[in-house]
């Protein structure tokens, strides 16, 4: 795998926008895609806010680093750590958003992001250490000459 | 962030947020403002999103909580041709709960609510 960036945010909500853009702006380069671009913006949103709110409780002072890794097989790879508090996401790639349109109490407000990294992403991973939490989320490139 | 507010005829108002990116660092102060707002007796309202270019599901979430609130008796209608708007509403399936206005155009949004 070669790395092709790796970018450092505070546990802040307002640093999530300077993380993504950095992001796609080194993606823009190997796929120049505006849906592919809006995915991985909303994979990073969502999982990086998840780290901060959930790990980090929203204390400021953490850090979040996030590493993009390319395979030979055209592969991206985005790792995700963080030194918080150990929390569990759930590892079934097949998680749902369940509710009926016609019962509007059961209409979501919140709990969609991990649905939603699902839907961008081709895989993700989870693994809680005793001082780091790193979160694998895979999404396959079409084909394109790199 | 800012909710410019508009009146329009017929107990509509429309919202258009001053920003492009909704996301967990606004979402429980928009959606509070816009509680505000019906709570001030507008329950015809008009979300203008067409300059929003990112939504992430907090702010989704927050879209749901003005329907919740609005629906039983007025009705919520979100104006946009936002492609990322459009994708995050597909991919949580609320296209088919949401009162979606494909257009730039106030006028398309004003008719749904004859």
């Amino acid at each position: 795998m070669e790395l092709l960036v790796s970018i450092k945010i505070n546990s802040e909500l307002k640093n999530i926008p300077f993380l993504t853009e950095k992001a796609k702006k080194v993606l823009f380069h190997i796929y120049d895609n505006i849906d592919f671009l809006q995915e991985i913006d909303l994979s990073l949103t969502e999982a990086i806010t998840n780290i901060i709110e959930h790990s980090y409780k929203l204390v400021q002072t953490g850090e979040i680093w996030v590493y993009i890794y390319i395979s030979k097989n055209n592969i991206l790879k985005f790792e995700l750590v963080d030194h918080a508090s150990p929390y569990q996401i759930p590892l079934d790639n097949n998680i749902e958003l369940n509710y009926d349109p016609e019962d509007i109490d059961s209409l979501p407000e919140g709990g969609m992001g991990l649905f939603l990294i699902h839907q961008c992403m081709d895989k993700v991973e989870f693994l809680s250490l005793s001082n780091k939490q790193v979160l694998t989320m895979f999404k396959k490139l079409p084909e394109i000459n790199l | 962030m800012k909710l410019i507010k508009t009146d329009l005829p017929g107990n509509i108002v429309k919202i258009k947020p001053d920003i492009n990116r909704i996301d967990a660092s606004i979402a429980s102060q928009f959606k509070g403002e816009l509680a505000e707002i019906i709570s001030n007796g507008n329950n015809n309202i008009i979300l203008d999103f067409n300059d929003v270019s990112f939504i992430d599901s907090s702010g989704l979430g927050a879209i749901v909580a003005t329907y919740k609130k609005v629906k039983p008796v007025g009705k919520l209608v979100i104006l946009t041709t936002s492609q990322a708007v459009l994708t995050m509403l597909k991919l949580t399936r609320l296209e088919r709960v949401l009162t979606i206005i494909k257009s730039n155009n106030i006028m398309d949004a004003i008719e749904k609510f004859d």
